[in-house]
């Protein structure tokens, strides 16, 4: 294993790519009468002040490419993006690594075993209905048992899974764009008798040929991507029988695939570039919600297969080229349970078991197999001052390598709890405090990859502790809401990759450990001007200290970790008169280091970037709604990177078409 | 508004501005003298290579002195530093360039550009021999570059992914690694004619050819790597007059430097991070000492050199590869005296009187 395959691995299949998912069900609570027929409404989500969410209409505001690009909008995270349309973004929330945030689309948790997280590049924003990160626990109470043993769940739930009292529905948009950007989706989705139907596709492409500019040395250097096209599709058919109010069956398939130039790092004097990838995965969804003796129940089960191809064709071995190929193959079945009590209590609960098995096809090292199963059980209790929850969740985890040595089997159980008053006074004050303990299993790339993967490793151990309290001030003619939380968190064992052979052969160990502080600041402010004026101000700020505890001995102990901006934060500024507006935002961050070590040499600059929009509605008639929107994304053309050496778009405009039959 | 004001003043404080480099603290206008270049291989994609210009009388350093020099970067994984007929090579791997700079002043003649069609040829080292520079590129060739025109004369087939290159008895000797084989690496060391250019042989030493030394007698000595797992390193000696095996080693060896009439053979231990310098006699081809220094002062040892003029050895320490590197002193009797703290991965030093 040399090392541009391994960054390569590191970076695009550790991180590889995930189904978009549209699919089933969330808990039937809110059942709605419609020509005799009773229909499910999904239900709302759970407004806890804990969870950051983000709707349809924001998603039209701001035009976001992916879902990525929306959880940069979101306080606690930090983006790592490696380059504009289709290249790879993962968040990592309130300083624990990517792998410690379960991805829930429509109800089941997506992350694979292989790389056990989530390129967030690849869940587009065309069918979101609702998103929402959750850090600590709370949140939809008949997800899988497994979507709660990470530290945040980000829950996605789209328009073909929600069915609500229309006969009737299509979806149409277009996008075109700078470098290429092409972007095509419709969906259609109806009701007969006790039917339910749904189909979508969507295509979409980019040549990706965007200028940058970076300095070398004392000088600025402008160049052009290269390598750098791309185009993904995603199709799915959703079927649902509703045999009574309360029980419905829901079957889905869905397919996503991707074709793309790696474009890697920029080396100076050297932009040669040719590496690609392939991705499809095909995911099979089956899910009942029912009632038993007043108790509300989801059974489920789901098969996906993700696909991926990794060429370089200038390799310089002896056959002239390298040609990667994995299969990951995951069985996922479970069930859930949630019951109110007067009221007062809940109790909820679940299992599940997931069978996730790695084919390395040209290579034979390892053939790993994994039953991972989960078990939930919690409690809520409302009391007349405050509010209670409190959950243990079990996992138990045994793998299997045919062809060599298996790690370790697992079996740990982790407790959350949380304590909040009910709002009190005449500005809705809540304060809450919870405390969380989670662990990540490696994942099959970091145990079994050809050389990389260590068999040896640990679970990444992560603690999480957060006080937070929010209030709404009065303010005349506003909607003003403030909230306030400071948190510590520290991961253990943390697997890095560090050489073990030479400085060309590296390997994963548990060699980290980082301890975070940090405070986040959210302020909405919304002014109903008048009745045809909105003026409407958000903004949030994030801290974080996550400092490099892994070894006293070393220069960097106590150093700002790689990656992690000591400050960030958004701000928009949106108006909207009757059916027009426009929308101002902004993101910016600090400064960070590309290395542990805090010096000059690993600085990568802070930035600013600014995104405009202006839009309008048209009513073509009660059932028909056009909208047309013009945004440009980094207004003033700044030059940035998330990650060093993978430059940013400067300018670039979007023209979105949306059309909605309701 | 002041929402207004509020978002003007975070575009001004957080517009990206340009790092401006600072000017260096050493003084080399009078030329570079009684120092040392030390190359900072850096890390991949990471255009972090740089070059550090330590001073002996002041002891200062100028850990960004390419720049200095140059206004720009060398660019990613500087492999090799060699000085010839006045003028400094630097192999810059991934950037696959080969910077010819003025030894005296460090200032650049010409970057050597090594993509063949498009495809970059990953230089790794570089030798010299007359008024050729010969260089291993990774796609399987040595170049040979005229050192008046610095201009890329002829390519010479050898082994897969060649590693280093030695002359002796008028002929170069080129290890080839085969390591993007891995696991089939190669195991040959290729021999090329210098009056014809042409491969004459290829001798088998060993898995994963590295590290390539002459003693006085003209005897060429290779390490072959192994597999950093069930097959050990191993030196073996290669009589250049009749370009056979003639001994192999039984101990371990990463890399050779040449110490007067000894050779001082580094070994990193990857499995449990361990190092060992051994003093070498090779007229009598025997180990003097296995543990000539105490590597109690070294986190990482990645190479090693000896300068005559100052009889010192310096040893090359990459910590953790992720944090900068240092150079660490030694007395020819191998008692450590000081460190130079240098850029990212340190990996070869030019010294200068």
């Amino acid at each position: 294993m040399n090392l541009r395959l391994f960054v390569s691995v590191l970076i695009v299949l550790t991180f590889h790519f995930q189904m978009i998912g549209q699919d089933t069900i969330k808990p039937l609570q809110l059942v709605k009468e419609l020509s005799g027929v009773t229909i499910t409404v999904i239900t709302p989500e759970n407004k806890d002040q804990i969870s950051q969410r983000y709707s349809r209409l924001d998603i039209l505001k701001y035009q976001p490419q992916d879902v990525g690009a929306i959880l940069q909008k979101v306080s606690g995270t930090t983006l790592k993006s490696y380059g504009g349309l289709g290249g790879m973004k993962t968040i990592s929330v309130r300083g624990l690594g990517g792998q410690h945030t379960s991805v829930v689309l429509d109800g089941f948790v997506v992350n694979n075993a292989q790389n056990g997280q989530i390129n967030l590049a690849t869940i587009q924003t065309d069918n979101i209905e609702n998103l929402s990160l959750t850090v600590g626990g709370r949140t939809n109470y008949l997800l899988p048992a497994s979507a709660y043993t990470t530290g945040s769940i980000l829950n996605v739930s789209t328009f073909e899974n929600s069915f609500d009292t229309s006969v009737f529905q299509v979806r149409l948009n277009s996008k075109i764009g700078s470098f290429g950007e092409l972007d095509h989706y419709l969906s259609v989705k109806g009701i007969m008798k006790n039917w339910m139907v749904g189909a979508y596709g969507k295509y979409r492409q980019a040549n990706g040929k965007y200028p940058y500019s970076f300095q070398n040395g004392n000088s600025i250097i402008n160049d052009v991507r290269s390598n750098n096209d791309f185009k993904d599709w995603y199709s799915g058919l959703n079927l649902a029988y509703q045999f009574s109010n309360k029980t419905i069956l829901r079957i889905n398939y869905k397919n996503f695939g991707a074709e793309q130039g790696l474009p890697g790092a920029v080396v100076f004097y050297n932009s040669f570039s040719n590496q690609r990838l392939s991705t499809l995965n095909n995911g099979l969804n089956l899910n009942l919600n029912t009632e038993i003796k007043r108790v509300d129940f989801r059974f489920f089960g789901s098969y996906q297969n993700d696909y991926t191809k990794y060429t370089d064709p200038s390799f310089l071995n002896s056959i002239g080229g390298l040609i990667s190929r994995y299969s990951n193959q995951t069985t996922h079945f479970g069930s859930s349970f949630y019951k109110l009590i007067r009221n007062k209590y809940t109790f909820f609960g679940g299992i599940d078991s997931k069978y996730s098995e790695l084919k390395f096809i040209d290579e034979s090292n390892a053939l790993p197999k994994r039953i991972h199963t989960t078990y939930l059980i919690g409690s809520t209790i409302n009391f007349s001052k405050f509010k209670s929850e409190i959950q243990l969740t079990g996992q138990n985890v045994l793998e299997d390598n045919q062809l060599g040595e298996r790690a370790l089997n697992q079996n740990k159980i982790n407790p959350f709890i949380l304590l909040e008053n009910q709002e009190f006074g005449n500005w809705k004050l809540k304060l809450n405090v919870w405390y969380k303990s989670s662990f990540r299993m490696p994942t099959f790339n970091e145990l079994y990859y050809n050389g990389i993967g260590n068999v040896k490793l640990k679970p990444e151990e992560a603690n999480q502790f957060s006080f937070g309290f929010n209030f709404q001030p009065k303010v005349r003619k506003a909607n003003f809401k403030v909230i306030l939380n400071t948190y510590y968190t520290s991961v253990k064992n943390q697997i890095l990759a560090i050489p073990t052979k030479n400085l060309f052969v590296w390997s994963m160990q548990n060699i980290g450990e980082v301890h975070t502080t940090g405070f986040e600041a959210r302020i909405d402010l919304g002014f109903q001007l008048n009745e045809k004026n909105r003026l409407d101000l958000n903004g949030n700020y994030t801290f974080q200290q996550s400092l490099d505890f892994s070894d006293i001995t070393s220069p960097t102990y106590k150093n700002q970790v790689a990656y992690i901006p000591k400050h960030s934060g958004n701000a928009s500024i949106s108006y909207n008169r009757k059916n027009s507006g426009m929308v101002f935002s902004m993101f910016n961050s600090s400064l960070r280091y590309s290395l542990n070590e805090n010096i000059s040499s690993n600085i990568i600059d802070g930035f600013a970037i600014f995104d405009a929009g202006i839009y309008s509605k048209v009513n073509l008639s009660n059932k028909h709604d056009l909208r047309i929107q013009l945004t440009f994304k980094n207004l003033f053309n700044s030059s940035y990177a998330f990650v060093k050496y993978y430059v940013m778009p400067g300018r670039s405009f979007l023209i979105s078409i949306n059309y909605a039959l309701r | 508004m002041r929402y207004v004001r509020f978002i003007i003043l975070l575009l001004l404080i957080t517009s990206c501005k340009k790092h401006k480099v600072e000017p260096s603290s050493v003084d080399t206008s009078n030329g570079l003298k009684n120092g040392m270049l030390v190359l900072c291989e850096g890390l991949f994609q990471q255009n972090n290579s740089t070059l550090s210009w330590v001073d002996f009388n002041s002891n200062e350093i100028d850990n960004n002195f390419f720049v200095t020099q140059n206004n720009r970067q060398i660019g990613d994984t500087g492999n090799d530093l060699e000085a010839y007929g006045g003028k400094i090579y630097i192999v810059v791997n991934v950037s696959s360039t080969i910077e010819v700079l003025e030894k005296s002043t460090g200032k650049s003649i010409k970057q050597i550009s090594m993509i063949t069609g498009s495809v970059p040829k990953q230089p790794r080292s570089i030798v010299f021999n007359g008024s050729n520079a010969f260089v291993t590129c990774y796609d399987g060739y040595v170049d040979i570059i005229d050192t008046a025109s610095l201009t890329i004369t002829q390519r010479i087939k050898v082994g897969d992914n060649p590693e280093q290159l030695a002359i002796s008895n008028n002929k170069l000797y080129v290890t080839n690694s085969g390591g993007l084989n891995s696991p089939n690496v190669d195991s040959t060391v290729s021999v090329i004619s210098l009056s014809s250019f042409q491969e004459m042989k290829k001798i088998t030493v060993g898995k994963n050819p590295g590290a390539i030394k002459v003693d006085d007698q003209g005897d060429v000595y290779v390490i072959a790597r192994g597999n950093y797992g069930s097959i050990p390193s191993r030196m073996v000696r290669i009589n250049s007059q009749t370009d056979l095996v003639e001994n192999t080693f039984s101990f371990d060896a990463s890399g050779i430097e040449k110490m007067g009439d000894k050779f001082l053979i580094n070994y990193q231990n990857y499995s449990n991070s361990t190092s060992s310098v051994c003093l070498f006699d090779f007229q009598t081809e025997t180990v003097i000492n296995s543990n000539y220094i105490s590597m109690s002062n070294i986190t990482t040892l990645f190479g090693i050199k000896y300068n005559s003029s100052t009889n010192k050895i310096y040893c090359l320490d990459a910590m953790n590869y992720t944090n900068s590197g240092y150079v660490r002193v030694f007395s020819s009797s191998g008692v450590f005296e000081k460190s130079y703290h240098v850029g990212l991965n340190p990996n070869n030093i030019l010294f200068y009187e």
